[in-house]
């Protein structure tokens, strides 16, 4: 009996360490968040939350998608893109016209629009590599408006009038439609996510994100240490453009429509927001960014009246964030959760050192 | 199309022409003294749009309904270049002049970030003139017509006045450029920052002053836009995006290149307008993409001499 205490205490013991272990592993906190996204749709659709306070997520997570890669490229190349609306609206209007008009298999429209985004994504990165700085802003916000004129006056797009899969869309089994009000298409999307946050984890602390680092602080210096700026900025354009292209498809899966109204130059710049709000160098930092800049204004604004009755405020509200951010707080909202953490040990050091002070007397 | 109907439409690019000369001479002010690109002067403009209409509409019509409208709509214009001013000047001096850190990518986040803040703004405060905008009243409404043959010149007079007006401002700011003391000290700044300050010239002052000028130019770029179009919020968004093409296009070194550019943009969208329907693939023609090709050209142009068609070449110690 003692014996047999002794063993499951030793293997309890045993459990902890190796559960501490995991615990720092970092790709433990992404398992647990997708494990908690999960859940909370599975208790939903039991029923015991109400549809509408779940709703919010899966745009949240798209959104989220986009202003990964959006990280790695103003975080860590160091170059402003304005055209991501325009890629986003590109994917989800490619998978709803291969699907519905031509007739392909919508896996089969998957894999055709990430090649789509490997191609959009080397160009936009030569252009990149000829034109710099400042201007490459400005040329793929014309980029975004090239794509947004053609959504707006292509008849293969719908025009204004937009693109709707009136029979739903089926991938990998699932079945997607606007009549559902549990659409399980969410799974597929926390799946993605979390294979995502993985790799752009392993990309930030892998070589690969260390030279970009360097070539965004100096491009000359990178350069004489034998780093390849054409490589690093080709990888980070096609991560970019890779992940606002299958948001975009994602997006088309899970509300099965698509106006070119949506894919104008405030989502890229709300993509901006998230991104610069949140922390360009932290994904928990992008997390936190996006659900201020997209998700708040569901789940917090609309219950205020003020956002109600005015409902563009919101946008005022990010812009507002932004510009505080960077005035006074570059390291974003996640720095602030660092910064709080020190001030707390900085005063409870004190307090106990005064503590001492008082139980023991003065030091001599 | 024959003769007049070309004369007919390049007197429309032209009219195109006008706003956009004023806002891209605006983009380039704020690059050659903050070195930035604005990307809030589109939505400067727009608040001057929205504060004429909303000011001249629900307010000086009603309330002095004895004063000629023409005294009114001067008040409402002079209004709403006072309000860009002030915009231009408020985002210099508060926003990024206190700012810890300031370098070129922040100073570009801080005009994005002022987009969607006047982006929620605007729709918030003019929400109840927002249901049924009016659009901005026109100074004249006729229209000119020269017979020629058997065929008619149509001109516009409200084209032919913000061609005439566009005209008359920037040429204003092109001789306060050479010959003000503002202009010295914009020229100074825009060749060295460091040194033009050693030298006294107060570039704060400068580049506030030009924040300033530049919104109150951009302002009445909008202006003139909205007598043609509804107002809304994305009324100046093309017309930003243009301008910006319009200055590199042209080179953003040079003061007169990006006004060149400026003007080629609906030039080559009239190109491309008459152009682009012969093109046919199977039984649809192409005639509806004809900006896109406008765009693709303007890219192509770029990728090939990135420092603009006009642009000087600034060699670089590092």
């Amino acid at each position: 009996m003692n014996k047999l205490l002794k063993q499951t205490r030793y293997s309890w013991n045993h459990f902890k360490l190796y559960f501490k272990r995991i615990a720092k592993h970092p790709f433990f906190p992404i398992l647990v968040l997708g494990f908690f996204l999960i859940l909370l749709q599975v208790i939903g659709s039991t029923g015991l939350i109400r549809p509408s306070l779940l709703n919010f997520i899966s745009p949240v997570l798209i959104r989220f998608m986009v202003a990964l890669g959006f990280m790695l490229l103003l975080g860590y190349a160091g170059l402003a893109s304005l055209g991501t609306a325009g890629f986003m609206g590109l994917g989800s209007y490619l998978i709803g016209y291969l699907y519905q008009t031509m007739g392909m298999p919508s896996e089969l429209a998957f894999l055709i629009g990430i090649a789509t985004a490997l191609v959009l994504g080397v160009l936009v990165g030569f252009i990149s590599l000829r034109v710099e700085g400042m201007y490459l802003a400005i040329v793929t916000l014309g980029l975004g408006e090239i794509l947004k004129n053609f959504f707006v006056n292509s008849p293969l797009t719908g025009a204004s009038n937009g693109m709707r899969l009136f029979d739903g869309i089926k991938i990998l089994g699932i079945f997607s439609s606007t009549s559902q009000v549990y659409n399980p298409v969410y799974y597929l999307i926390v799946i993605l996510m979390i294979l995502s946050m993985v790799w752009i984890l392993n990309i930030i602390n892998s070589p690969t994100g260390r030279a970009m680092l360097s070539i965004k602080n100096s491009t000359s210096a990178a350069q004489a240490m034998g780093i390849s700026i054409m490589k690093y900025r080709l990888s980070a354009f096609l991560m970019a453009t890779l992940f606002a292209v299958t948001a975009g498809m994602l997006q088309m899966i899970r509300t099965t429509t698509s106006y070119p109204n949506s894919w104008g130059i405030d989502l890229s710049l709300n993509v901006l927001a998230a991104v610069v709000i949140g922390g360009t160098k932290n994904i928990w930092g992008v997390l936190i960014g996006t659900f201020i800049v997209f998700g708040l204004k569901d789940i917090v604004l609309s219950r205020i009246p003020f956002f109600q009755t005015y409902n563009n405020a919101h946008l005022m509200f990010s812009g507002i964030l932004i510009i505080v951010v960077v005035m006074f707080y570059p390291g974003g909202v996640v720095k602030l959760f660092s910064d709080l953490l020190k001030i707390i040990k900085n005063v409870s050091k004190k307090i106990s050192a005064s503590w001492k002070e008082y139980r023991y007397g003065k030091e001599l | 199309m024959d003769f007049i109907g070309l004369v007919n439409r390049l007197i429309l690019a032209f009219a195109d022409a006008a706003p956009l000369a004023l806002v891209t001479l605006a983009i380039v002010l704020i690059f050659r003294t903050s070195f930035t690109t604005n990307f809030a002067q589109g939505m400067i403009a727009t608040s001057a749009a929205y504060m004429v209409t909303v000011f001249y509409n629900r307010y000086l019509v009603i309330q002095y309904p004895d004063f000629s409208p023409f005294i009114l709509m001067m008040v409402a214009f002079i209004s709403g270049i006072v309000v860009g001013f002030a915009i231009g000047v408020f985002i210099d001096t508060i926003l990024i002049r206190k700012s810890r850190y300031s370098n070129v990518l922040t100073k570009q986040m801080i005009t994005m970030g002022s987009v969607l803040f006047l982006m929620g703004l605007l729709p918030t405060i003019f929400f109840k003139a927002d249901l049924n905008m009016p659009s901005i009243p026109r100074f004249f409404t006729k229209n000119i017509t020269i017979p020629v043959g058997d065929k008619f010149i149509i001109m516009q007079e409200n084209h032919l006045f913000s061609i005439l007006i566009a005209t008359v401002v920037i040429s204003i700011v092109f001789v306060a450029l050479k010959y003000t003391k503002w202009g010295l000290g914009v020229r100074s700044t825009a060749s060295n920052e460091k040194v033009a300050g050693m030298m006294g010239v107060n570039t704060k002052m400068i580049t506030a002053l030009s924040w300033g000028i530049a919104g109150a130019l951009g302002s009445l770029g909008g202006i003139l836009y909205a007598t043609t179009q509804t107002v809304t919020v994305a009324l100046m968004t093309e017309m930003q995006v243009n301008g910006f093409l319009a200055a590199i296009l042209g080179g953003f070194s040079t003061f007169f290149g990006p006004i060149v550019g400026a003007v080629m943009i609906p030039v080559m969208s009239l190109i491309s307008y008459m152009i682009s329907p012969m093109i046919k693939i199977g039984d649809s023609d192409l005639g509806v993409y004809y900006k896109v090709f406008v765009y693709i050209i303007i890219l192509i142009i770029i990728l090939i001499k990135p420092i603009g068609i006009f642009g000087k070449k600034i060699a670089k110690k590092v």
